[in-house]
């Protein structure tokens, strides 16, 4: 595994926490998610009025002779979810930055060893251009984890992202069976926006976490500058411009990009999708402690 | 703001430099970045919120320019002249009649004088004070002076003139000062305002003045009836001004002058039936203006006075007729047995025939004197006869005497008597103190002579007798000999103040006397014996010439002075005040030079500001 992705100390932090999935989530059996469905656990849920066909095993002898009518108890059913991660791979997000990329795999690992730590599978996907390629297939289990996240070693970030087609396209987006992150800067002309009411129509629970570097945030340059952008194929790129840069520019950016984090924002409050958007300066534990826990994914 | 080294400005060649830095440097630096997405959302930000956004990417350059041109600027040494009271002052007082204008019962010379002291107390204690007066004359009142009680004692002696300012000639004065110490300053203080005054610092002394005034009078002959006309002003406010007229003594109709403020208007006395006059003056009518010398004005007839001609002559017709387009002249033709006169004529034209004696009162003309009178017309009047030439058929030819004098060229005037002929004429030989004008065979056959005044012109031919009368230039010979022969005591009715008076006297005029009338009620008179007289009347006025000829006989002539050129207009406006100059050359009193302020730290203070300004702008674009 790769030592600068995620190290001992986090794992062990890492073991204490756990991700949360919205009860309505279907899953597999054999999980550690309680769902809203009823099943053989051990952890009482309700009673129910017996029907033919029932075990009679379940039926609460006690309420019997009060009542005189038969009730089985009802207990909450577990289940194994897929926690599914669409890794933005391009150039965006390394190439200024390498500590941007560098967060994101961190964010995705982690999220993918707190899934395995629950008995859940993990997925994660990495976007480049307009396909969403599997980093390890489908994992499972601790083991299978180290090896699949060791591949993040040699992940390039490169050219540019079509978040849309990646997953519209991607073999196997879900179902009501788990979690999905996506993971990116989220500054692309791609209309992103309509992967995730795809990731919804498929009943997924979606979040969005944006990956910001310090540069994008508060980017320092004055004058007249040359913007080439790290996705241009050649200095005629359409996406390269000029400007005369001054502090007044640089109060339009902020403002700018304010805006459009709000918009992400409200987009993701009206379809009940969960956002967070962090710079790569920030330590990882704090999004997964601080920021995670406080919009619910992790407990 | 003067400049101490104005080749210091050629400092203002770096801009050029300047420019080509910001033309030459690279225009924009490559910056990768994640995504222009953010960047290109923004745009719209900034077109929204900074609408001066051109003006403060320029906002460098625009400082960077104004510190080289402050860098020029302390090159080429800039200074300031302060209108301090220190430094030698040269004043040039205006002593014109415009500045005799009453406020408050102070004229404006006064209040002027008053100023000029004041300063002269404050320069004398450092440096030196020049009071120049600028009247019909510009002198010197005080030169150089360093003693402000001579001035103020010299001020206090001085009177206001009613002449024009001669400032050309005031200058001209200043430019020896200058000559001397070319820092003082130049002060004028007079009436007026000028758009530009150059150098000279002018103090306008009039104040809330009103005048009421005269401008002009006139007398013009219309269907053989005199019509006046006066051209009214007032100055200072809007007046109804009532205008009295007196025609030779008697009192006329007054008429009331409508005169808008600054304005003019015109009165005129048209249907008064006068076909001759002597005098005519018009007054104006219970005004009490500030300004007294131009409420009167009088006009004398010329043609009242003409001159007398006595003509003797068995056919007097081509003279006759060519004297009367002369000029104005009575011409008298004794007629039958009547004597011809020796006494009361201004001019005696004698026509084939000798005087019995000879007129001393007036010029004579003698034409083809007879032969027979040889002896005496060579003993009173020095001309010596010989043979008559000619036997009346054959032509001789007249050519001009080729003189250089003023009477040559008075009577030659427009004279060409090359294709003249005579066919009988008197040859003359002897002629002493006469100048010959035309000459028939080397011979001169007309001739002036002007002895003490007494003018004489002999014709050698007689008219009858030569192609002459029906010549062009002959009314133009005679009009010319008339002119020479007979002169006026005074050439016009009306002169201005300042302006020289030639008085000519008769030709045995024993005596004349000038008697002045002053506009102020005063008289004077004064006589003189020496003619020509040459006066310049310094008070507005009156004239009148008496002269007493030998034959006993009393010549009057009058004349009025006037205010000269445009006193009476006040508030004058003029556009530019050429100021003396300082002469090549010229020395430096360093004891009087004219204070000034060096703004060199003043520009040194600002540039370090500018400076300042100009890092912050950089800071602010690079961090």
């Amino acid at each position: 595994m790769g030592a600068g992705i995620i190290d001992d100390n986090f794992l062990n932090r890492l073991e204490r926490a756990s991700l949360y999935v919205r009860k309505n989530m279907q899953g597999f059996f054999g999980g550690n998610h309680q769902t809203r469905f009823y099943g053989s656990t051990v952890e009482f849920a309700d009673y129910r009025e017996y029907m033919l066909g029932d075990d009679i095993r379940r039926i609460d002898w006690n309420l019997f002779s009060r009542f005189e009518r038969y009730f089985i108890r009802l207990f909450v059913d577990e289940r194994q979810m897929h926690i599914q991660t669409f890794l933005d791979c391009s150039a965006s997000m390394q190439k200024t930055d390498p500590d941007k990329a560098l967060y994101a795999m961190r964010v995705a690992a982690a999220l993918g060893y707190l899934a395995v730590l629950n008995m859940d599978r993990t997925s994660i996907r990495l976007i480049k251009g307009c396909v969403a390629e599997d980093l390890c297939g489908t994992i499972t289990g601790k083991n299978a984890f180290f090896r699949g996240i060791s591949k993040l070693d040699d992940l390039q970030f490169k050219g540019d992202c079509d978040l849309e087609s990646a997953i519209i396209r991607c073999p196997n987006p879900g179902t009501n069976n788990g979690l999905t992150v996506i993971i990116s800067d989220f500054m692309t002309e791609s209309n992103w926006k309509k992967a995730v009411d795809y990731l919804l129509f498929h009943k997924r629970q979606v979040m969005l976490i944006q990956v910001l570097s310090p540069s994008d945030v508060d980017p320092i340059c004055n004058g007249r500058v040359r913007f080439v952008d790290s996705e241009a194929e050649n200095p005629m790129d359409e996406r390269n411009f000029k400007m005369k840069v001054t502090r007044a520019h640089l109060q339009a950016y902020r403002e700018a990009l304010a805006d459009f984090i709000g918009d992400i924002k409200r987009f993701c409050a009206s379809r009940e999708v969960d956002f967070i958007s962090v710079t790569s300066d920030e330590p990882v534990e704090k999004l997964l402690f601080e920021r995670m826990s406080k919009v619910g994914t992790v407990k | 703001m003067s400049l101490a080294l104005p080749l210091g400005l050629l400092g203002l060649l770096s801009i050029v430099g300047l420019v080509l830095i910001y033309i030459l440097k690279p225009k924009y630096q490559d910056k990768k970045v994640a995504s222009t997405y953010v960047w290109k959302l923004s745009l719209k930000y900034a077109k929204r919120k900074v609408p001066w956004q051109w003006l403060r990417n320029s906002l460098l350059f625009l400082i960077q320019l104004l510190i080289f041109v402050i860098i020029a600027l302390m090159m080429a040494g800039p200074f300031f002249y302060l209108s301090t009271t220190q430094g030698e002052k040269i004043v040039i007082l205006d002593a014109s009649a415009s500045m005799l204008a009453e406020d408050g019962g102070r004229t404006r010379f006064d209040r002027a004088k008053s100023e000029i002291g004041s300063l002269a107390d404050v320069t004398t204690q450092n440096d030196r004070f020049t009071v120049i007066l600028a009247g019909e004359d510009a002198t010197f009142l005080i030169r150089r002076s360093d003693s402000a009680g001579f001035v103020r004692q010299k001020l206090s002696e001085t009177e206001c003139t009613l002449s024009e300012p001669d400032l050309p000639a005031a200058m001209a004065l200043a430019e020896q000062v200058l000559s001397e110490n070319p820092n003082a300053e130049v002060h004028l203080f007079t009436d007026a305002e000028y758009e530009d005054s150059g150098r000279v610092t002018v103090h306008n002394m009039s104040g809330s003045e009103w005048n009421a005034a005269i401008l002009n009078f006139t007398a013009s002959r219309v269907n053989g009836q005199y019509v006046f006309t006066a051209q009214i002003a007032s100055y200072g406010r809007a007046a109804e001004i009532a205008v009295n007229l007196n025609v030779d003594g008697r009192a006329r109709l007054p008429k009331l002058a409508m005169c808008e403020q600054d304005g003019t208007a015109t009165v005129v006395w048209d249907s008064l039936n006068i076909a001759e006059y002597e005098s005519a003056d018009v007054h104006l009518q219970g005004i009490r203006d500030s300004f007294v010398y131009d409420n009167d004005y009088s006009l004398f007839n010329p043609s009242a006075d003409p001159f007398r001609i006595q003509l003797v002559s068995s056919n007097p017709g081509f003279l006759q007729g060519a004297l009367s387009a002369a000029g104005s002249c009575d011409i008298v033709v004794p007629e039958g047995e009547t004597p011809a006169s020796t006494s009361g004529f201004d001019l005696y034209v004698f026509d084939g025939t000798l005087p019995d004696e000879i007129p001393t009162d007036g010029a004579v003309w003698l034409i083809a004197p007879p032969q027979q009178d040889a002896a005496r017309l060579d003993a009173e009047w020095g001309i010596g006869m010989s043979v008559v030439r000619g036997n009346g058929k054959d032509r001789y030819y007249f050519s001009p005497a080729g003189g250089t004098s003023e009477i040559y060229r008075t009577v030659m005037r427009a004279v060409d008597p090359r294709t003249t002929f005579v066919t009988e004429y008197s040859r003359l030989i002897s002629y002493d103190g006469y100048e010959s004008m035309i000459l028939c065979e080397d011979s001169p056959v007309l001739l002036t002579r002007n002895d003490g005044g007494l003018k004489t012109v002999v014709f050698a031919f007689d008219l009858h007798k030569s192609d002459l009368p029906i010549h062009y230039y002959y009314p133009l010979l005679i009009s010319n000999l008339y002119r020479y022969s007979i002169v006026r005591t005074v050439e016009r009715a009306e002169y201005a103040v300042g302006e020289a008076v030639q008085l000519n006297a008769k030709p045995n005029a024993l005596q004349m006397t000038v008697s002045a009338s002053f506009a102020d009620g005063t008289e004077s008179e004064e006589q003189y014996s020496e003619y020509p007289v040459l006066l310049t009347p310094e008070r507005l006025g009156e004239y009148t010439v008496t002269q007493t000829l030998g034959s006993a006989r009393t010549v009057t002539d009058r004349f009025y002075v006037r205010l000269a050129g445009d006193e009476s207009v006040f508030g004058k406006k003029l556009a530019l005040l050429t100021g003396p100059v300082t002469p090549p050359g010229a020395g430096t009193d360093t004891n009087v030079n004219r204070d000034t302020l060096d703004v060199f730290v003043y520009l040194g203070a600002a540039l370090l500001v500018i400076v300042c300004v100009e890092w912050g702008l950089q800071y602010r674009e690079q961090f």
